[in-house]
């Protein structure tokens, strides 16, 4: 398959504003896909479009190398802003009716439930859940009938730290185990950062980057910092040395080297042999979150 | 298709609020047949006073032997007529069919079935299914409980035409199908439960109380308030006494069609949070 969701210019107005504004990504198969922009940045609005929830404006997209709309849905399960659950029923009952209303088999509720972590809810009704439970009840939806695309709206909102790390184990499994493409919208960039695969970011409505994961970490991986009395001939003789040409000179005059080095000895012996003096060197880590907001900011 | 219908039965089959109006159904039918046994008694009272009073002035009763001609017999059929026509249970029904709407948009739970590719016509079809039967079900419940009720006051023993009764009762069950597919179309028009209930009871009164004012003056609009809803109701023996059936029963017809067209188009059209 060459991809699981292609959009083009999808664009949705309310009142002359734009919510989402032109927007065109990819998500290809087997794709952790981590969507993220600030609040009001028009990552549900997108999401509700693509399910049929919200009429675009303009534009189109297509599903699965684009197969019908309304089959492909079958394909999908979502959880989008808060779960939809029926309160005066318990976590078995509102996904026996689940499976009901798609015709799926009712014999996947107890492996679900399972997975989520609700197994023990016995007579409970889905009204007297905590917040946490009600979410994990809503990602246990969106896995009725083994969808091949998961598109979770804040899937963590409301979860406590052990129930975070269960279901991002619960979303790698899915990709690693069972080949699922995961769309995941989030604010918590850090728990983000720990699965996702590619990147989109969003803001005031527009896409504003697409990125992988592996072009992340070169961005904004560990970075060292070389102050000399030479800053042009230093950077020469540290591409040479490390045959790299992730290297720079910034405004102060610093040498900023993009990839990681592994011996900074290796890089001062070197300068010191070429009669160049080093007058401070040291290394930083720079984050995904800052990077993100960074460009959240710019768009 | 199959599938939402199974599954809207079993919600119905849960729903707390439906056992409520069954039971109300049954208190308000057996509570209907006690009132009207009371006021036909009263007005038997009256009308037998009124004799008296004639007699002893000398007057001539042949205004009243007249009147009293006109009023239908009391016998079991005039309960349940006056059952179907009564304002009451109509009002159970609103709430009942707003409220099962209106809950869907509350929760949310509609996005679940678009979300997977459910068409949204099937959807509002398996709604409109299950209110009608949620309906008639309070409806059965009410005129039941009341008939049991009326029971104790009349004489089972009636002498109206089957063939006409089964007609009549046919007629009913469609005219309520169309009030529940008008209620269902309120709803998915104004989403809020109390909005949809207050607009489903008072709207169709407020309009057949204009009409009906209006009509005095108006020939025209006199023949038309016949096709308002809930004037049908009122008029269903008479039209079947006048040979007219079929007017309850087109009318009937027309509001279901309308009802559901319009209902299904607004769901399919609009956002679903």
């Amino acid at each position: 398959m060459e991809y699981i969701l292609k959009t083009e210019g999808l664009t949705k107005v309310y009142a002359k504003q734009k919510a989402v504004d032109d927007v065109s990504l990819t998500i290809l198969p087997g794709d952790i896909y981590g969507f993220v922009g600030k609040n009001g940045a028009g990552k549900t609005t997108f999401i509700r479009m693509i399910l049929g929830l919200t009429r675009s404006d303009s534009g189109s997209f297509s599903l699965f190398d684009g197969e019908n709309v309304s089959k492909a849905r079958k394909r999908i399960g979502s959880l989008v802003e808060s779960p939809a659950l029926y309160p005066n029923m318990t976590a078995k009952e509102n996904l026996e009716i689940f499976c009901s209303m798609l015709g799926e088999d009712k014999n996947q509720v107890g492996e679900i439930l399972e997975k989520v972590g609700l197994a023990d809810t016995g007579k409970k009704k889905a009204g007297d859940f905590s917040l946490g439970m009600k979410q994990r009840l809503g990602i246990a939806m969106a896995l009725v009938g083994d969808p091949e695309l998961l598109i979770l709206d804040e899937p963590i909102n409301g979860l406590d730290p052990t129930g975070i790390v269960e279901i991002r184990e619960l979303i790698l499994e899915l990709k690693n185990k069972h080949k699922k493409t995961v769309f995941i919208s989030s604010h918590l960039l850090g728990e983000l950062e720990k699965i996702a695969t590619r990147y989109g970011i969003i803001a005031k409505g527009r896409l504003i980057e697409e990125i992988t994961a592996e072009e992340l970490e070169k961005k904004c991986g560990s970075r060292t910092s070389v102050k000399t009395n030479d800053p042009k001939k230093a950077m020469e003789i540290i591409k040479k040395l490390l045959n790299i040409e992730n290297v720079e000179i910034d405004a102060k005059g610093t040498i900023l080297i993009g990839d990681p080095v592994k011996n900074i000895g290796e890089i001062t012996n070197e300068l010191f042999k070429n009669d160049i003096v080093v007058e401070g060197i040291s290394t930083s880590d720079s984050s995904a979150e800052s990077y993100f907001i960074k460009k959240m900011e710019e768009g | 298709m199959g599938g939402l219908l199974k599954a809207d039965l079993k919600k119905l089959s849960k729903s707390k609020c439906f056992i409520v109006c069954l039971v109300i159904a049954a208190a308000l039918g057996a509570a209907m047949a006690l009132l009207y046994n009371y006021i036909w008694e009263q007005s038997g009272k009256n009308i037998a006073m009124s004799y008296a009073l004639m007699e002893y002035y000398g007057f001539s009763t042949d205004m009243l032997d007249e009147a009293l001609s006109s009023i239908p017999k009391r016998n079991l059929w005039s309960y349940i007529n006056i059952f179907f026509s009564d304002s009451s249970i109509w009002i159970l029904a609103a709430i009942c069919v707003c409220t099962y709407i209106s809950t869907e948009y509350s929760a949310g739970t509609f996005k679940n079935t678009i979300a997977r590719g459910c068409k949204r016509t099937n959807i509002y079809l398996s709604k409109v299914i299950v209110a009608v039967i949620e309906i008639m079900s309070v409806a059965l419940v009410y005129v039941g409980a009341g008939s049991i009720a009326a029971l104790f006051f009349v004489d089972i023993n009636s002498d109206f035409s089957a063939g006409n009764m089964i007609l009549m009762v046919v007629t009913y069950i469609l005219l309520m199908i169309a009030t529940v597919a008008v209620y269902m179309m309120l709803s998915v028009i104004f989403r809020k439960t109390g909005i949809a209930v207050a607009v489903s009871i008072a709207a169709p009164l407020i309009l057949a109380t204009l009409f009906n004012l209006v009509s005095m003056t108006n020939e025209t609009l006199a023949n038309l308030s016949r096709f308002l809803l809930m004037n049908t109701y009122v008029e269903v023996e008479s039209m079947f006494q006048n040979g007219e059936g079929y007017i309850a029963i087109i009318t009937a017809l027309a509001y279901m069609f309308v009802s559901t067209v319009i209902g299904c188009l607004v769901f399919n059209r609009s956002e679903v949070k």
